[in-house]
């Protein structure tokens, strides 16, 4: 059982590579985890960019400048909030959309893509369907459009999905239906949950 | 059913918007010819005020962002644009070239708005206040077909279709099955009756998140006239079962809004579900 903060860093699943129509850069992404409790903490890769890239301006800094060296006892601790504060973030709106999902599984009904209309503003609702884009995964603000027989919606996620999903692959989302621009714009769907039903290629 | 395109009410909307969509390049552009016309020795007007052009021409264009059913949020936030770049006061070289800029910017908005947030034809400036093609046309058509409902029934119906457009399933299946006793052994149009059932039993399957059954309500072939959508062919089940509850919902549509006037507001505000349904 592994212990609580403890890092996992693992490849993607390989499988067929596809012809990836987002927007993410087509290769192999690798997945740095963190478990707090039971929660899935998964930081966004530009933020660990950023506290990576930060972290080396501190360094090169402290090795030219003196002046730097003497003001590293509250720069170093500047330098982790860069790293906690995003992790932190991830945990809060995680831990709460792993709270709500039972909420949403009890009352979702499952809906074909074409009744979902600006009549249904505020209901829960779940979907089956083929994701044909991906946006902004990196930023772990994921933006899928996806389709079913009748016609394609788009889903927007405000936290980092449990699993990798990708074009091509076979989704359930559970959401509620939003306006695009909170007050104005077409319907929309606020996921909570995205879960693979079917692995794609495979 | 007759496919007009130039109905009385689009052709209005047409004629409201072409002098708005005009009125973008016109206004920015005009003012800055003003600004170049006026910016010669012994003027006593203060050039840089000709921006109004720029800040009138993007509130419009806000306008026409705002009146589409897909809202195009780079137009709509331009008014904002405006009154930054525009309210400080700068050099007279400077503002000239931002005036300039800005104009072509929002004729470049407003072709883009053109191109993919759909024609003016489209646009809902008639939205919200009556019928739109082509539910306006097939309403007629159910108008001469189904003439002796009840006030009761089309009641029942204009619910019946507002609580599923709003994905109260259960509260639309009671409502189709208080309208199918209402209308026991009175029957003024078999495809109306089907169409209760079908809402009626999908309503049910939608309640309960159930797969499409093997066996289910449909139109028959007699039924054809009535309908928004022709019927699938035999082999497409699917499509049969998705066909009929969008045939389903829009005959309800059409006889509520014919026959129940104080239904009417309920039902235009599901106007653009029932447009989706038609269209799709």
């Amino acid at each position: 059982m592994q212990a609580p903060g403890s890092m996992v860093s693992y490849p993607a699943s390989g499988g067929r590579r596809e012809t990836n129509r987002s927007t993410e850069v087509d290769q192999r992404q690798t997945m740095i985890l963190m478990k707090i409790g039971n929660v899935e903490v998964k930081p966004s890769i530009i933020s660990l960019a950023v506290f990576v890239v930060f972290t080396v301006f501190l360094l090169v800094a402290s090795v030219n400048s003196p002046d730097v060296r003497s003001q590293l006892i509250w720069l170093i601790p500047c330098l982790f909030m860069l790293l906690v504060i995003p992790i932190a973030l991830n945990y809060m709106s995680r831990s709460q959309y792993a709270d709500i999902v039972p909420q949403y599984e009890a009352e979702a009904k499952t809906v074909r893509v074409k009744l979902i209309n600006e009549n249904m503003i505020g209901k829960p609702v779940r979907i089956e369907g083929v994701v044909e884009r991906v946006h902004f995964q990196i930023l772990n603000r994921p933006q899928y459009l996806v389709a079913d027989r009748s016609g394609a919606i788009s889903v927007k996620m405000f936290t980092s999905p449990d699993e990798n999903v990708k074009v091509n692959d076979v989704v359930e989302v559970l959401g509620q239906v939003i306006r695009r621009y909170v007050i104005v714009g077409d319907p929309v769907i606020n996921c909570v949950s995205i879960r693979k039903i079917k692995k794609s290629g495979t | 059913m007759s496919d007009e395109t130039n109905s009385p009410s689009l052709q209005q909307a047409g004629s409201k918007i072409l002098p708005l969509e005009l009125a973008v390049p016109v206004l920015s552009f005009g003012g800055v010819v003003l600004a170049m016309l006026f910016s010669g020795e012994g003027t006593t007007i203060d050039v840089r005020y000709f921006a109004v052009g720029c800040v009138l021409a993007s509130c419009i264009l806000a306008y026409l962002a705002w009146i589409r059913p897909h809202k195009d949020i780079v137009a709509l936030s331009t008014p904002i644009y405006s009154f930054i770049f525009f309210v400080a006061p700068s050099d007279f070289a400077v503002n000239f070239v931002l005036e300039l800029l800005y104009a072509v910017s929002l004729t470049i908005l407003l072709i883009r708005l053109k191109l993919r947030f759909g024609a003016a034809s489209e646009s809902g400036l008639s939205r919200g206040k009556s019928l739109d093609e082509p539910l306006k046309t097939y309403c007629g058509t159910v108008r001469v077909q189904i003439a002796d409902l009840s006030p009761v029934a089309a009641h029942y119906a204009a619910v019946a279709f507002g609580r599923f457009a709003q994905g109260d399933y259960r509260e639309a299946s009671l409502a189709a099955d208080a309208a199918l006793a209402e209308l026991a052994g009175v029957n003024p149009s078999p495809a109306l009756t089907t169409a209760f059932m079908i809402v009626r039993e999908q309503g049910l399957l939608l309640e309960e998140s159930a797969e499409s059954p093997a066996q289910f309500i449909e139109f028959s072939a007699d039924a054809n006239n009535s309908l928004a959508k022709p019927l699938p062919a035999k082999e497409t089940r699917n499509d049969r079962f998705e066909a009929s509850l969008d045939n389903a919902l829009l005959l309800l549509f059409a006889a509520a809004w014919n026959t129940s006037a104080k239904d009417q507001p309920l039902l235009l505000t599901g106007q653009a579900f029932a447009l989706k349904l038609f269209e799709s």
